[in-house]
């Protein structure tokens, strides 16, 4: 069964992924360059690193470029060293040029006539090895996506099933390439929050450390942001080809729309979410995150604390055979005397000024927590149903059973609270709907008070109808209006005079040309109120 | 990593690892959210014919339709299909439905083997973009497909029968049916008057009485013996499969010409109540035929059951003077041949067909001689031409 055999739209699907998948793989190379470039830049500011980003986007479009024809060479091997070195001496060259220009065309200049000197001093300029180092990571990071992504194509499954003992063992290449572009991502995250510190007043000054205010999206937090948003295509992706390759090898028929659809739909999945996170709360969170930061300072304060009780009880271990025998501890501090606790600073706590209503700032903050629980809700539900056999696990110690039927009885009351709203809804729905075709039933769909007394008085009567047929007493279809009365009557014996004095007056506003006076239609309202009441009570 | 992030965001007092937790978070929520609501709203829809004859090829058309807004990424569509008809035995498509979209899909079964077949269940499944979640399955319903048996047209068949005043000539005068006019003669003394045709008698000028054909009505009741156990152990399911034919070929042929035939096999149905097939009294219109034809195109082998005397004995009561059991079976025990010769008591026929190879046909023809029922023995299906045209 070779490549050949498959349809085109196989081989045409199979294309467009890999086209996509490497131009996502690069573009998260340069995020990723790009946060480290803003760290780097916060960190030594002198480095011009504006084009870091573009320098290792450039390297990692040739990597995906190469890697296709390089695949086939085996590794360290002549033909492979010789395509390796003659590309590196390359890109060395090109990445000096760029370094070098990055100061200016003058100073380039300059350090040609360095070159003139000294080939060591030319070469060897820190900024210089720094772009290669980063272009080497990058290279070699871009191969391993490169591999990966190769790893889930077709033909690697044909060869997988002649020769079946290769892959054996090894994780399927999705689940390295999850792991590949979440380490990476945990790395600019680390990135990301490092630029979020003062660290040249930390380091050089050895102040405490300061938390620059920044917004999400600059000092790198849009680099990352997108590198996670590039990332997650890519695993879109390699979800599609993983299961294209499945159904390939099924002998399935793909329709031809299949790859382009996946394409779309991920534009519009990742649109959505997007859309979704941009409008939860972030900076009203900040009370909140203060209040867990205080409590994080609190519980590190107070492991600080008990590692220096446990080493004042260590020396003082260690002391105490020297003091039986009437030697000074040669420690000179006082054992027993704990030390004493940093004090808990309630400042921390302070809300943020926000300059906004006070009203408004708690309302915000609430529909942060919420926001926050029910995130967290999610994450604990999903990673529950992802993982039953550690379910499973707990339910055999007694807190885990208390917490899984804790877990039941949450299901069932919240299952049971929505069966009853979504009734409450739609009996409240049909009553109003009801109602309103009541209404509009009466003469003109004019609105009750647009009505007369004559046509009130039917209104009302049409209710009691209405009314009593959903209490089960039904008007038959042949009853005249005192019959009626007389099953309900029969039914309500406490109303049975309103019914009658109700009954009597729409005989007389239906089939009389006497004139009807607002005082009986005010009464007939007051009678139709209290059978109301009866027949709720029925 | 949502803990990390979470602590990240609590010890730098930044809203930015927030952002990140949305969005990890939300992919999760909203993929799943997708995948749940999409596949939910997708309805299909299978048409097919209910029924073919051997031979035929049977279109089913599949329509998938997405009744929400929601596109689905991707759709997984299997159609279960029964063995005998199709190869391999699943219809299986991936396709993609955007949002109020439709995809149609069409397959051929072949009606290779008499039966009742089910079609389907058609599954569907979906999941999210990311396959963060595991795929999602619905099934569908289940529809059938009857396969009549195999027919051969009979032309030639003897059978023996005695009720009166049918549509077949019949070779004793006792049976003259006044409906079947044959030709005039001269009156001789004692002619019945009613016998006198008053208008050829005043055309000729001397009286001339009507002749009558013999005929007789042939009422037939096929019973069919499905319990493999009356058949060779080498050769069952050939044989019981052979008895279908002849029962299917025999019913054709009665009704074609006009006479009832009834069914009584002893087999399992899947239609049936308690998986037994109900006996089928004898009828003689085309829609009958359908019904027997359907009842032979379900039945399948059993073994064990009441026993087929007992069953003859239950119906046969109901049966009118004169008629025809065909019974077809692999071997004829004392019990069968016995209830067999109280029928001809009754006033009632009896054949026996053997049907399928290893039958011990002597062995029975001797036995039934003894009680005067007729015996034929079918070794193929070659053998039914015989009766063919």
């Amino acid at each position: 069964m070779g490549l050949s055999s498959f349809p085109a739209e196989v081989h045409l699907n199979e294309r467009i992924f890999r086209r996509i998948s490497y131009a996502l793989v690069g573009l998260m190379m340069v995020c990723a360059a790009h946060t480290l470039s803003v760290l780097v830049g916060h960190i030594f500011i002198n480095w011009p690193v504006a084009w870091l980003p573009a320098m290792m986007g450039f390297i990692a479009f040739e990597r995906l470029f190469t890697y296709p024809r390089t695949r086939g060479l085996l590794l360290f091997s002549t033909e492979w060293l010789k395509g390796v070195f003659t590309e590196w001496i390359a890109l060395a060259l090109i990445l000096r040029l760029v370094v070098g220009v990055w100061h200016g065309l003058p100073a380039f200049s300059e350090q040609l006539f360095t070159l003139a000197r000294s080939f060591t001093e030319f070469f060897l300029l820190p900024e210089f090895i720094f772009v290669l180092v980063i272009a080497f990571i990058t290279w070699m990071l871009t191969g391993a996506f490169a591999s990966l992504l190769d790893e889930m194509g077709l033909d690697r499954a044909l060869i997988a099933l002649d020769v079946p003992t290769l892959d054996s063992g090894v994780p399927h290449p999705r689940a390295r390439l999850s792991a590949l572009v979440v380490s990476l991502g945990s790395a600019l995250v680390i990135f990301t929050a490092l630029v979020r510190v003062n660290l040249r007043d930390m380091f050089l000054a050895g102040a405490q450390p300061v938390f620059l205010d920044l917004s999400a999206l600059s000092g790198g937090g849009g680099s990352t942001l997108l590198y996670f948003l590039f990332g997650l295509a890519l695993l879109s992706q390699g979800h599609f080809i993983t299961l294209h390759t499945q159904w390939s090898l099924a002998r399935v028929r793909i329709a031809p729309g299949v790859a382009r659809g996946w394409i779309t739909y991920s534009v519009i999945f990742f649109a959505l979410v997007l859309a979704i996170v941009s409008v939860l709360p972030t900076r009203y969170s900040l009370g909140m995150f203060t209040a867990l930061g205080a409590l994080l300072d609190l519980v590190v304060r107070l492991a600080g604390f008990l590692v220096q009780l446990l080493i004042i009880l260590v020396v003082l271990i260690i002391n105490l055979p020297a003091m039986l025998f009437g030697r000074q501890p040669q420690q000179q501090t006082q054992p027993g005397l704990p030390p004493e606790i940093p004090a808990f600073d309630p400042g921390q706590l302070a809300p943020l000024e926000t300059g906004g209503l006070p009203w408004l700032e708690a309302l915000r903050a609430l529909v942060s927590w919420v926001v926050l629980l029910a995130v967290v809700g999610v994450a604990l539900v999903s990673f529950v149903r992802q993982h039953h056999s550690l379910w499973q696990a707990l339910a055999q110690f007694p807190a885990g059973r208390w917490v899984m039927r804790l877990w039941r009885w949450l299901r069932g009351a919240s299952k049971s609270f929505g069966d009853g709203l979504t009734r409450a809804v739609s009996a409240g729905l049909e009553r109003w709907r009801v109602r309103r075709a009541a209404v509009s039933a009466l003469p003109g769909g004019m609105s009750l008070r647009r009505l007369d007394a004559r046509q009130r008085i039917r209104f009302f009567y049409l209710a009691l109808v209405r009314r009593g047929s959903e209490r089960g007493l039904a008007r038959g279809p042949a009853q005249t209006p005192l019959e009626y009365a007389a099953t309900l009557e029969r039914a309500l014996p406490e109303s049975d005079s309103d019914i009658a004095t109700l009954t009597d007056e729409f005989i007389k506003a239906r089939y009389s040309r006497q004139p009807v006076l607002e005082e009986e239609a005010s009464l007939v309202r007051r009678l139709w109120n209290r059978i109301r009441n009866a027949l709720r009570r029925a | 990593m949502l803990v990390t992030l979470i602590l990240i965001a609590a010890a730098l007092r930044d809203d930015f690892a927030l952002s990140l937790v949305y969005l990890l978070v939300g992919v999760f929520a909203v993929g799943a959210w997708w995948s749940r609501r999409a596949l939910a709203q997708v309805v299909h829809e299978r048409s097919a014919e209910t029924h073919a004859f051997l031979g035929e090829k049977v279109k089913v058309g599949l329509r998938i339709r997405n009744a929400g807004w929601l596109p689905v990424a991707w759709l997984d569509v299997r159609d279960s299909l029964p063995v005998a008809l199709a190869s391999p035995a699943v219809f299986r498509r991936v396709t993609t439905l955007s949002a109020r979209g439709q995809a149609s899909f069409e397959y051929e079964l072949e009606a290779r083997k008499r039966g009742y077949y089910p079609l389907g269940p058609l599954f569907l499944s979906s999941g999210d973009l990311l396959g963060l979640g595991d795929a999602l399955t619905r099934q569908g319903d289940v529809q059938h497909l009857t396969v009549y048996p195999r027919i051969v047209a009979f032309g030639r068949v003897s059978m023996p029968a005695s009720a009166p005043q049918g549509v077949l000539r019949h070779s004793q005068p006792i049976f003259e049916d006044p409906a079947r006019v044959f030709g005039k003669r001269d009156y001789v003394a004692g002619d019945s008057l009613r016998r006198v045709d008053w208008k050829s008698s005043a055309a000729v000028g001397r009286l001339q009485v009507r002749l009558f054909e013999p005929s007789m009505s042939q009422e037939v009741l096929i019973v069919l013996d499905m319990d493999g156990d009356h058949y060779h152990y080498h050769s069952r399911i050939d044989a019981t499969e052979l008895g279908v034919v002849i029962a299917a070929s025999f019913a054709n042929w009665i009704i074609e010409n006009k006479q009832a035939c009834g069914l009584l096999v002893r087999g399992r149905d899947p239609l049936g109540v308690n998986g037994l097939p109900q006996p089928v009294p004898p009828r003689k219109d085309k829609a009958h035929l359908m019904r027997l034809l359907e009842t032979l195109a379900r039945v399948e082998m059993t073994q064990g059951g009441p026993p087929l005397p007992l069953q003859i004995q239950h119906v046969r009561t109901g049966l009118a003077w004169g008629t025809t059991l065909l019974v077809i079976t692999g071997q004829a025990d004392d019990a069968l041949l016995h209830e067999l010769y109280q029928a001809r008591r009754a006033g009632q026929h009896a054949v026996l067909i053997l049907s399928g190879p290893g039958a011990p046909v002597a062995e029975v023809r001797h036995k039934a001689g003894f009680y005067g029922i007729v015996v034929r023995s079918v070794y193929s299906e070659r053998d039914l031409e015989q009766w063919r045209r």
